[in-house]
């Protein structure tokens, strides 16, 4: 082929040859001197951390379908970014972690992000100073953080001044916790010290194809023995049922915008309210739909025992039926949410009956705990709602400790200080009942359902409350089978199966008896109606009026509500 | 922000005629009618936005409990439009679930409307609206009904009259039984003093006339005697005996004409509803034997049993008329809009719905006299004469059908729309049914032709409506004051494609949750029921979980275009640059664009049969089986080697080149990949891909040759999966900004070369033609020739990768399927194997698969094996079970959970055999199954291994 002479080329012969010469952006051009030359460097120094990258680092990162950090803040927000300490680092590349205040929907948010493309975002002992600075102004202005972690963990060749490097991070994002909230994005493959980092921070969402955690696979091979895929260690599968990821989602844009929709139900900082959006949802709208969902279950064959799915409770209440659910993944039996009620961000817990019957395990009473405080601390009024037959019982949950779990979540109950209602589904019940914002932990008000079945005990109870009838009843039975066993004999049955069909008729009858207390007890106790002579509870809303009176009670305590930080000592456990 | 969406000039206009300066006009205005809205769907959301539009301002909705209480992530879309809640109503379905249920729903419809002010009632393409019995409760109650009334819902919506009245007007209707029923009383009472006797006995009101008659035969007598019954609600026969006479007709009709199916319709049925074939073993049998027949019939009652359940025709008193018809085998479905008032009917052009599966329709395309007269001149220019020839046949059928259906209107009295619905078969067509509603594809015909409504008295005052659900109002609402309008074309033609909820094979697939849908782009129609009205409050889209409680659609979206292609060309742009995103979401959405591709790389005139997509499918599914053999990651790691031994070769003494070369190729790797993955993943976007790129190569001798510029392909593959350069979206979801820089750089190389020799972009062969000379051409320099060639290496270079693509449909046969010259399709016979289809079915969505060989209680509790006592158990031995079906009950601290299959399976054995209350706990075997799919452990090596190997054999072609 006559090609044999023909070398390949990718420059286009018909482009002009690109111009090379400097000109301050704006101004004609003119004779260039010694100030010009100044001109260009600090032209190139702003550009260098975007520009000294060479392309092959970002096509690798693209190649792993990940964005470069840069892309990544364009998701976040059409607005440029106001970059700070671009020229970190002794390259003047900004040390492989970009820092910045970020405009998003109008409010100024601190963001960082690792820079893969650079010594694969690892951080030494300038860059994790680099970080602190960041948190420490996110604090001091009271600004929101957003973190984009991409980063291969402590820059080895830095020694010990990388793991120095994180100390400082830790420390500055610990300091700033509790202050301003803080959303973190898991990109790419974070251990160590990548991994606790971004946990310090409120909200941590994961995309698929990522691994955080203590350790990679190589390490665990290596030191245990143990083959398993990154996605088995540490991808969201695994950390949105632990809790360790509060969110999971598809990909890297869905948990930036995800990240956006979060910090709109969220508050800059610890000293205002969350963002007020006013609504076009009628508040006394009625809510349809929780009475729909409610007959259909109550008058289903189960009846008043068939679990139903709490979500539509909390769509029907919310504004425009949207809210924002935390934590979906894990512990399904009690759903965390933000929403909107006339305008104002709520908090909702709710058990869900329709996972486990709603019960309260270690996971959920841990679930529970963690949201209430961010909402406590946050100034975000908060919506029970009661639906469950109590704590799970049993070895597994013991030898996990649910009364440290169940005692987290009681506390941070207790604690509470923003405006606080309970309404009551259904079930409440125990020692649920007692832990879950009554009156006597500090609830502002408590609402109930007419299907409430507030009771001292659950359907159990009837052994303690009717103790004496069923002493009564189960002491008549030896005399019954005594009895009847003669009665058969002397009819000309023969003995042994005399006896046994006495027993039989004496267990049936028994049986009755027992069913009959049942039904006596939860006819007479298992009702609102001893919680509202009481006083346990306040008032009964019908199903259809639940947005109409729980939003006219949320105002009200919220005009009677001053934003500000929790004040007063600091109490033992978390 | 949501401009497109809220104000779509092809849909959205100022409709209120009481603010025209003319009298007459502003004698028509509707602004004081209050209608009630009874469907769901998107004809909800089309008919609140027309009637706003009206001026319209006291209308309200339904709402069934059954799909709202299923919104777990927001309310219903359309009370974000409709906020004021007196006017939404609540029901626990819109239809009941039986008959019982349906004559109590009516009269709470009645009630509602009554109670809330509303006078007239619009029922949209609900089951509701074809109800004979609803409309005339409506109208005895004095409200307005928005559709046909009673007397056209008798004479053309119960599917036996229509036949009747078809025949009597002299439409050709398909061959078959019409009385059945009639036949089963004859058989039973076989003389007319038998029959007068039933008259006698039950005291029938039957009218003295027919009574005396004694030329009337006597299958018309039962016929007048039956109706008299069901007047009085009495059963004269049993379904038995009914099942009976049709076994006996079916067995008939399979001897009189062999190698067909029958299809048996309940006269209430519709949209696929009560309808059943049967005789699918005989369809190869020339000469079927006794037996064969027998066989083949014997099936009928359980199917007439099904159809009469389907339509909810099983109680005393029902009319369980079954049509027996002929099923037309190669047939297009087509269907001609209606509208009249009684005493005028005007047609509004055909639609051509047989592009459907399991009678669901999917692709709906406008037939206009207008457009095939067009199309026939173009066909004739360009001298294809066998399309010349179709397309006329086409025509001809076209007008005998708006001509015959016009006539038909007119005979049933029709005094709002309907359609006619046909099937065509080569130049004839026959009659099938009178839908006497809207339908779901009404807006195709709204795209093609408006209607002009001009004052008789004054020729220019005149006023023009293009939505068929504002004529409906209007006529309505004035009735026989409308004179006839006037058809004025509006496009040329329109074009819809029904969204749904289904998976790659296009199976129902509900319970997912839309999380974003890209904003409407111009030119197209979104017809989704209100799912893209955003959060009124924050502009935030709102999730929607797809429920499916009632269908899969999800939305219409439809296009216009000055003729088809132009309207296929804009679908497919609208298709393309639509992004749906979610959980668990699976659309028919690359179905569609993989379809609507296909056909404009063959020929959009084509005519497909009812019998096109199944096949279609199972090609897909074995375009997926191929595609998934190649490792493009591996295949470009081989071509950088195989490059870099060329280039030592070539160059054994400048080491130089190797390198540049291998930078070079360096740069392509996700340029060149990153879509062909996409490609490879997804069969229908491979699909549409190769139909349009399917004059681009020729295979010689084993070897691809490109007849376009691989280069340009990149780009256009770029923009056919919808990755174009894009700096307001995220970087991820398009072309990376490095590869479009080259991509742009060479794209201007070659069309700065191609401008330089006067050719095309695509001019290809003559392009490379030129480049292989090494004399220098057109004036340039030596130097500048070398360059230009060198740079042509190097763009090209790696490029060779997606001609591998081509192999695979190479591989599959895919292009034996395709439009011939006359337009008909022809489809391989071996896509019509069933074993094929279900294997295939399987490799486009993979049944979960499991390797329990059990089911264990999911936790520990109280275990129940049916609903309730006295309701039957969930499970017995030998059952199947679907996934998601329930299978026990665990009932935990007093809560009764259901438990649901995660597979689908057969219970072998019911190990739990503890009565109901007994406890298990977690882990404990409940019940010894086999799964439907067993899930087979294979060596992920092994199949790396034989990935490359086929990867390899592939390069072989492209290198």
């Amino acid at each position: 082929m006559s090609d044999k002479a023909l070398k390949p080329s990718l420059k286009n012969p018909f482009e002009p040859p690109e111009k090379v010469e400097f000109t301050i952006p704006g101004e004609i051009s003119r004779t260039t001197g010694p100030y010009e030359e100044a001109m260009k460097e600090g032209y190139d120094l702003i550009q260098r951390p975007i520009r000294s990258v060479k392309i092959e680092q970002i096509e690798k990162q693209h190649f792993k379908k990940r964005m470069t950090v840069w892309e990544r803040l364009k998701v976040l927000s059409s607005q440029a970014p106001n970059v700070l300490y671009q020229n970190w680092g002794k390259n003047l590349d900004g040390a492989s972690l970009v820092t910045a205040i970020l405009t998003i929907g109008g409010r100024d948010v601190a963001v960082y992000g690792h820079d893969f493309t650079v010594r694969a975002g690892s951080i030494d002992a300038t860059n994790g100073n680099k970080l602190a600075r960041l948190f420490n102004l996110a604090g001091e202005k009271g600004i929101p953080l957003i973190g984009m972690n991409d980063s291969a963990g402590a820059f080895v060749p830095a020694g010990v001044g990388g793991l120095d490097g994180y100390a400082e991070a830790f420390t500055a994002l610990r300091k700033i916790s509790g202050v301003v909230p803080s959303v973190m994005c898991m990109f790419g493959f974070n251990a160590g010290g990548g991994s606790y980092l971004p946990r310090q921070g409120s909200f941590v969402i994961q995309p698929n194809d990522t691994f955080f955690g203590l350790t990679g696979p190589g390490v665990v091979k290596s030191v245990l023995g143990e083959d398993i895929t990154p996605e088995e260690l540490g991808g969201p599968k695994v950390h949105g049922q632990s809790g360790v990821a509060d969110l999971t989602v598809a990909d890297e844009v869905a948990a930036l915008r995800t990240a956006v929709r979060l910090l709109s139900y969220i508050p800059d900082n610890n000293s205002v309210a969350p963002p007020f959006q006013e609504t076009s949802d009628p508040l006394d709208r009625k809510t349809w739909e929780t009475n729909t969902l409610l007959k259909k279950a109550f008058n289903s064959p189960t009846g008043f025992n068939t679990p139903f799915d709490v979500s539509i409770v909390i769509q029907q209440i919310c504004d425009h039926g949207d809210y924002f659910e935390l934590q979906p993944e894990r512990a399904k039996e009690v759903v965390t949410a933000f929403g909107r009620l006339g305008g104002n961000v709520v908090g909702f817990v709710a058990n869900n009956s329709a996972v486990a019957s709603g019960q309260i395990d270690c996971d959920s009473a841990v679930k529970i705990a963690r949201f209430v405080r961010f909402c406590n601390i946050y100034n975000i009024p908060i919506i029970f709602m009661e639906d469950t037959t109590g704590f799970l019982p049993g070895r597994e949950q013991e030898s996990r400790g649910i009364v440290q779990a169940g005692r987290s979540m009681l506390d941070s109950i207790v604690d509470v200080r923003t405006p606080r209602i309970l309404l009551i589904l259904r079930n409440a019940y125990g020692g649920a009942y007692a832990s879950y914002n009554n009156y006597p932990t500090g609830a502002d008000l408590v609402l109930a359902l007419p299907t409430t079945r507030l009771a001292v005990m659950g359907p159990a109870g009837k052994e303690f409350v009717y103790k004496d009838e069923l002493r009564k009843i189960r002491g008549a039975m030896a005399d019954m089978v005594r009895k009847g066993t003669e009665e058969r004999i002397k009819c000309g049955m023969e003995g042994d199966a005399a006896k046994r069909d006495a027993e039989k008729e004496a267990a049936e009858w028994l049986k009755g008896e027992e069913t009959a207390l049942n039904q006596r007890y939860e006819k007479e106790l298992m009702n609102p109606k001893e919680g509202l002579a009481l006083g346990s509870i306040s008032s009964i809303v019908m199903p259809t009026d639940l947005r109409q009176v729980l939003g006219e009670n949320m105002a009200f305590l919220l005009r009677h509500y001053k934003p500000g930080p929790m004040m007063g000592p600091q109490r033992e456990f978390h | 922000m949501n401009d497109l969406y809220m104000n779509n000039p092809l849909i959205h206009r100022d409709r209120r005629l009481g603010q025209s300066a003319s009298e007459w006009v502003r004698s028509f205005a509707c602004e004081d009618l209050k209608p009630l809205i009874v469907c769901r769907g998107p004809i909800r959301k089309e008919a609140m936005d027309v009637f706003e539009e009206m001026g319209i301002s006291h209308y309200g909705i339904l709402l069934s409990e059954k799909d709202s209480i299923v919104y777990a992530n927001a309310l219903a879309p359309e009370l974000r439009q409709l906020t004021d809640s007196n006017r939404v109503h609540r029901v626990p379905d819109y239809t009941g679930a039986s008959k019982e249920e349906r004559v109590e729903r009516i009269n709470q419809i009645i009630q509602i409307a009554k109670d809330n002010g509303y006078d007239s009632v619009f029922a949209g393409y609900g089951f509701m609206a074809e109800d004979e019995e609803f409309v005339a409760s409506l109208e005895n109650a004095g409200l307005n009904f928005i559709g046909p009334n009673s007397r056209t819902q008798a004479d053309a919506g119960k599917k036996d009259e229509a036949k009747r009245t078809a025949l009597s007007v002299g439409v050709s209707v398909t061959p078959g039984i019409n009385n059945v029923t009639a036949r089963t009383l004859v058989r039973k009472h076989a003389t007319r003093d038998k029959l007068l006797g039933l008259v006698k006995s039950h005291g029938l009101a039957v009218d003295a006339t027919v009574l005396n008659d004694k030329t009337l035969s006597l299958e018309d007598l039962a016929d007048a005697i039956l109706y008299a019954s069901y007047e009085k609600g009495l059963d004269l026969y049993s379904i038995e005996e009914l099942s009976a006479q049709v076994q006996v007709e079916v067995a008939n009709m399979f001897r009189e004409y062999p190698a067909s199916r029958i299809r048996l319709k309940a006269i209430g049925g519709g949209g696929g509803k009560g309808q059943r074939i049967l005789g699918a073993s005989l369809l190869t049998a020339k000469n079927p034997t006794d037996k064969q027949v027998k066989e083949a019939a014997a099936e009928a009652p359980t199917l007439v049993r099904e159809v009469l359940n389907e339509v909810k025709a099983t109680g005393v008193g029902d009319n369980k008329n079954v049509l027996i018809e002929l099923n037309i085998e190669q047939t297009r479905h087509n269907e001609i809009q209606l509208v009249g008032n009684g005493e005028w009917c005007v047609s509004l052009g055909g639609r051509d719905c047989s592009l459907q599966m399991h009678e669901q329709k999917l692709l709906e395309i406008s037939v206009t006299q207008e457009g095939l007269a067009l199309a026939i001149e173009k066909a004739k220019k360009a001298g294809r004469k066998a399309e010349v020839k179709a397309l006329e046949s086409d025509l001809k059928v076209l007008k005998r059908m708006e001509e015959d259906s016009t006539k038909f209107g007119a005979a049933v009295g029709l005094d709002s729309a309907s359609t006619f619905e046909c099937i065509v078969d080569r130049d004839r067509y026959y009659f099938m049914e009178v839908n006497t509603r809207i339908q779901v594809e009404h807006r195709v015909s709204e795209l093609c032709y408006s209607l002009k409504f001009t004052n008789p008295k004054n020729k220019n005052d005149f006023f023009i409506v293009e939505s068929l659900v504002e004529a409906m109002a209007l006529l309505a609402r004035h009735k026989k004051r409308l004179p006839k309008p006037e058809r004025i074309p509006r496009f040329g033609a329109g074009a819809e494609a029904r969204l749904n909820a289904t998976d790659a094979s296009l199976s129902p697939h509900a319970g997912g949750m839309i999380r974003y849908w890209s904003k409407p782009i111009e030119g197209e129609i979104r017809d989704d029921q209100g799912i893209c009205l955003v959060n009124p409050d924050t502009g935030m889209f709102m999730r929607y979980k797809v429920a499916g409680a009632y269908d899969s659609n999800i939305a219409l979206l439809l296009t216009n275009g000055e003729d088809r292609l132009d309207s296929y060309r804009q679908l497919s742009k609208v298709l393309g640059k639509t992004t749906l995103r979610g959980t668990d979401l699976a659309t028919n959405l690359e179905f569609h664009y993989g379809l609507v591709n296909w056909f404009l790389g063959q020929n959009v005139m084509a005519k497909p049969t009812t019998r096109f997509v199944v096949p279609y499918l199972t090609l897909i599914g074995q375009l997926k089986e191929e595609a998934a053999k190649i490792d493009t990651v591996y295949a470009f790691i081989q071509m950088k080697k195989a490059y870099a031994k060329r280039m030592a070769e070539q160059f054994p003494d400048d080491p130089q080149v190797g390198k540049t070369m291998s930078q070079i190729i360096d740069r392509k790797g996700i340029l060149v990949t990153r879509p062909m993955d996409r490609l490879l993943e997804d069969p229908h976007l491979l699909s549409g891909w190769l139909s349009v790129n399917r004059k681009n190569f020729t295979i010689e001798k084993g070897k691809v040759i490109w007849h376009d510029n691989p280069f340009v392909i990149l780009s256009d593959t770029y923009e056919y999966l919808n990755m174009c350069h894009d700096p307001s979206a995220p970087a991820a979801d398009v072309i990376w900004a490095h590869d479009n820089e080259l991509l742009q750089k060479g794209l201007s190389f070659y069309a700065t070369l191609s401008g330089r020799f006067k050719l095309g972009m695509h001019e290809f062969d003559k392009l490379s033609a030129l480049l292989a000379k090494e004399k220098p051409q057109d004036g340039f320099s030596a130097e500048e020739w070398a360059q230009i060639r060198s740079a042509h290496i190097g763009f090209e270079a790696g490029l060779e990768l997606l001609g591998m693509l081509f192999l695979v449909a190479e591989n599959v046969k895919f292009w034996d399927f395709k439009v011939e010259d006359d337009l008909e399709v022809t489809i391989p016979t071996h896509l019509h194997d069933a074993e094929l289809q279900v294997r295939m079915k399987k490799v486009l969505v993979p049944p979960p698969a499991t390797k329990a060989d059990e089911v264990v209680a999911v936790c520990g509790g109280m275990y129940y094996g049916q609903e309730a006592p006295g309701m039957p158990a969930f499970v017995h031995e030998g059952m199947h079970f679907e996934k998601g079906q329930p299978l026990y009950i665990i009932e935990v601290m007093k809560m009764f959970n259901t438990i649901r299959a995660t597979f689908s399976g057969t219970i072998d054995k019911i190990i739990m055999q503890g009565s109901d209350g007994s406890i298990v706990q977690k882990g404990q075997p409940l019940f010894k199954i086999t799964p439907d799919e067993k899930f087979i452990e294979i060596d992920p090596k092994e199949i790396e291994r034989e990935k490359r190997e086929r990867t390899s054999e592939y390069l072989r072609a492209v290198l």
